[in-house]
């Protein structure tokens, strides 16, 4: 037993020794690295920006003379000030990247076994903006979640012919898989101005796809410009009746942003909305009405400020309403003493008190 | 005779323990090494977009229970305006304090009174006043004291927000925080119902108008050894645990909650002396058998000062102690029990068996092996060797959080500061271990007998 104690024991130390030598060795590698980095970036931002301000820079001159670990810093700042600058100065960078043979590293590491070369290769490209063909792209992305909203962001920069269709196709390859924040904020930047790409998948696959992906697009639409097509508001008005309180409030926001078009208001149902069971969705309704703001849903809203069962909604509409400038309902003498004026009044008061009433974040979280 | 027959099954029963206690650490600091890994790929996505312009960010109300932090209330609320996030409201909870707290923010930011009751039911302590920026997110609860539960009930029942955060109000929270703490919610917008990030040891950081901008160990041994603990409580346990879907604590300095399943489950309780634990047990406990998650966040940090004196820090362990004790004994029925997922099956087992029973185990290992080798039944060598191996293994855990730090974060940077945590991460052996031991003894005799007092935290205050 001792003996076996004894070979454990030299095995742990052992262990011991390696993880303590590798954790230093790594902290004393990457300081003095970074510290190098940091000097040689001091040194070499100056002598970038005077070679940038120059008609006809020798990129390929200027960065050959330098060291491997100064070329290291070189394409860091690359990457840096590709996101900042636009213009000229931007051009003269993405010579430079050409004289790194950046870009042609990108493209050579897409066919790359590994996920993160990949996706390394697919932000530099992004980054240089320089489009590489859908074919390609797809070969390259579609493996891996990241890759794939990569590879959309990339033609989000790029553009092109179906870029957007594409696109919106990679990011919602899979219809059991959720969309990461960058997936998320890339599907709506693709579909913000002409979201027929995403509107077309919805209305195609929507119905077969996991319910937090159904809410995610809802979400992204509720903030997208959607072409009038009478098929996808008879869609979404169907989807007012889903199990999901989530996905009905987050429908009824999609709702909320197209209402300056009078034909929309008939899809929404504003009635059996507002005996909607879930709070949340009543409350999602209020701010369409108030958005809305004519003269019926002052009235659903006025109406909603006494009727509502929930404190916290009666509130909002009353908020609402004091936010658009409509009038509260009047608290009537001969009520007495009983509850309901008691409870409406209490949430009148409260919204005519009110110094800088809530904003309530994106709908459909609640 | 008697005596030799017994230290056989004793010898075993201790064998066996060490076993089953460093094989569940083990798996866990392997589990967050390959999450850590993971989660470095979605780091590089950060070069090409701006999260903080999404427009999906749901609103958050970050809420700040307040009792007498007159001195550090006013710089705190200022710091959490100025978070990174584009949909915050900060409601301060003044918890009935004595000193100067409520004029400190009412004066400071010029709020006014809102000349109308409360047109909802808060389950707290009576309410007074609630005061308003007419220009800033930012609201005050004026309430009778309560606790830090209550005061957070307050808070979290008036909010409008779809998620709140609760934060301790001399913590610092990083810009950024608030956006990274949040992605879990848009990225299963329907599972997740709770998230926390990181705590870390301000002590012997420089600050800058709530900010932290060098980051360095103290001078203090004993803040110093907790940062080890810290780095591997949260670099190593959280994370690994959160990897095997079984996080029960979300720390109560930086926690991020969906506020409807929070209310659902009545709130936090005021019974119970670690409210933050025994919140996220119940939560489980709540939608178990629905598709739900709790997830922990290493990279968004919030810095807190650690107690540097040994008195101060016993009163804080033993109240730790006790309300871990506290909620296993409250949520006992889910332990071992298959409807509750990993938390029953893996979570609680791990929570009562090692984290509640090991320093108690511990200590009775203080106290029966120098029995045994005055009454020589000692096994010299075997105990001898032993010891190296717990002392060993002990080590190594803390050195592999380390090297996740180095390999992850590295906000301790200085090869020096590296060689100091690792050599702390040895002194933590003797005799700060067998001080935990008697603390966690100390608690226990104390949660027999009822006593649940908080314990005052002496703040010294940031350099």
């Amino acid at each position: 037993m001792t003996t076996w104690l004894g070979d454990v024991g030299i095995a742990i130390v052992g262990g011991c020794l390696l993880v303590a030598s590798i954790t230093f060795l790594v902290a004393v590698i990457r300081y003095s690295i970074d510290g190098r980095r940091e000097t040689i970036r001091h040194e070499l931002v100056p002598d970038l920006f005077a070679q940038l301000e120059r008609s006809t820079p020798d990129w390929e001159r200027w960065y050959e003379t330098h060291s491997r670990l100064e070329r290291y810093v070189i394409r860091q700042m690359i990457a840096q000030y590709l996101r900042k600058l636009r213009g000229s100065e931007r051009e003269q960078l993405l010579e430079l990247a050409t004289a790194a043979g950046i870009d042609d590293r990108a493209v050579r590491s897409l066919e790359s076994w590994r996920t993160t070369t990949r996706l390394r290769g697919l932000i530099w490209l992004t980054l240089l903006e320089q489009p590489v063909s859908v074919d390609r792209l797809r070969a390259a992305s579609v493996g891996h979640s990241t890759t794939r909203a990569a590879a959309a962001r990339l033609l989000l920069v790029c553009g092109g012919p179906n870029a957007t269709e594409e696109a919106t196709s990679l990011l919602l390859w899979r219809n059991d898989e959720r969309l990461s924040v960058f997936a998320l904020d890339t599907l709506y930047r693709l579909n913000q101005t002409d979201a027929s790409a995403l509107t077309s998948k919805l209305t195609a696959e929507g119905e077969q796809w996991d319910e937090a992906l159904l809410l995610q697009c809802l979400l992204v639409l509720g903030h997208c410009r959607l072409e009038r097509r009478p098929a996808l508001f008879e869609w979404l008005g169907a989807l007012l009746e889903h199990d999901s309180p989530a996905v009905r409030a987050a429908t009824l926001s999609t709702f909320e942003r197209q209402g300056w078009q009078p034909s929309v208001r008939q899809y929404v149902d504003v009635e059996r909305i507002l005996s909607d069971p879930d709070p949340g969705v009543r409350l999602t309704c209020y701010a369409l009405l108030g958005r809305w703001g004519d003269s019926t849903s002052i009235e659903w809203l006025q109406y909603a400020v006494v009727t509502d069962p929930n404190d916290r909604c009666r509130v909002t509409a009353a908020r609402t309403l004091d936010r658009i400038g409509a009038s509260l309902p009047t608290i009537d003498a001969d009520a007495g003493e009983s509850e309901a004026p008691a409870h409406f009044a209490a949430a009148i008061a409260w919204a005519n008190a009110e110094l800088n009433p809530p904003r309530r974040g994106a709908a459909g979280w609640s | 005779m008697v005596l030799n027959s017994l230290l056989w099954p004793i010898s075993v029963f201790f064998v066996a323990y060490f076993l089953l206690v460093n094989g569940s650490y083990l798996v866990i600091h392997l589990v967050s090494f390959v999450v850590l890994r993971q989660s470095v790929r979605d780091w590089l996505l950060k070069p090409t977009y701006d999260p903080y312009r999404s427009p999906f960010l749901p609103g958050i109300a970050v809420v700040v229970p307040a009792y007498n932090e007159e001195a550090v209330i006013a710089d705190s609320v200022r710091s959490l305006l100025n978070l990174e996030y584009p949909q915050v409201e900060v409601i301060v909870v003044n918890d009935g304090s004595t000193d100067g707290t409520l004029e400190a923010v009412t004066d400071g930011f010029d709020l006014d009174r809102i000349d109308a009751p409360i047109p909802y039911e808060l389950p707290c302590e009576p309410v007074h006043d609630v005061y308003q920026s007419a220009e800033r997110n930012l609201v005050v609860i004026d309430k009778d004291n309560g606790g830090k539960a209550d005061a957070l009930n307050a808070g979290v029942f008036f909010t409008d927000q779809p998620l709140f955060c609760a934060i301790d109000a001399d913590s610092m929270v990083e810009r950024a925080a608030l956006l990274e703490v949040a992605e879990p919610f848009l990225r299963q917008p329907t599972q997740t119902i709770a998230t926390g990030g990181a705590v870390r040891v301000v002590n012997g950081c420089s600050t800058s108008r709530g900010i932290v901008t060098t980051v360095g160990l103290s001078d203090n041994r004993l803040v110093n050894i907790q940062v080890v603990e810290y780095l591997r409580a949260f670099l190593s346990g959280r994370v690994g645990l959160s990897g095997l879907d079984s996080l029960l604590i979300i720390s109560g300095a930086f926690g991020l909650f969906r506020t409807s399943a929070v209310r659902e489950v009545g709130g936090y309780s005021t019974e119970t002396i670690t409210e933050d634990m025994e919140l996220v047990v119940r939560l489980h406990r709540h939608f178990a058998g629905t598709d739900y998650r709790v997830e922990f966040v290493p990279y968004p940090v919030v810095w807190t000062e650690v107690p540097s004196k040994r008195t101060v820090l016993g009163r804080q362990r033993m109240r730790w102690f006790q309300g871990l004790l506290e909620t296993l004994w409250i949520h006992r029925s889910m332990i071992g029990r298959r409807e509750y997922g990993a938390i029953g099956l893996f979570a609680l087992p791990f929570f009562l068996l090692v984290e509640a029973l090991g320093p108690l185990v511990e200590g009775l290992g203080y106290v029966f092996v120098p029995a045994a080798f005055l009454l020589g039944v000692l096994n010299v060598s075997f105990f001898l060797l032993f010891l190296a191996i717990a002392i060993g293994v002990g080590t190594l855990l803390s050195w592999l959080s380390v090297l996740n730090e180095v390999l992850s974060f590295q906000r301790y940077r200085t090869p020096s500061d590296i060689a100091s945590l690792l050599g702390y991460a040895l002194l933590e052996h003797f005799p700060y271990r067998q001080w935990k031991a008697a603390i966690a003894w100390l608690a226990l005799v104390r949660y027999v007998s009822g006593n649940a007092e908080w314990g005052e935290m002496v703040r010294t205050g940031f350099e």
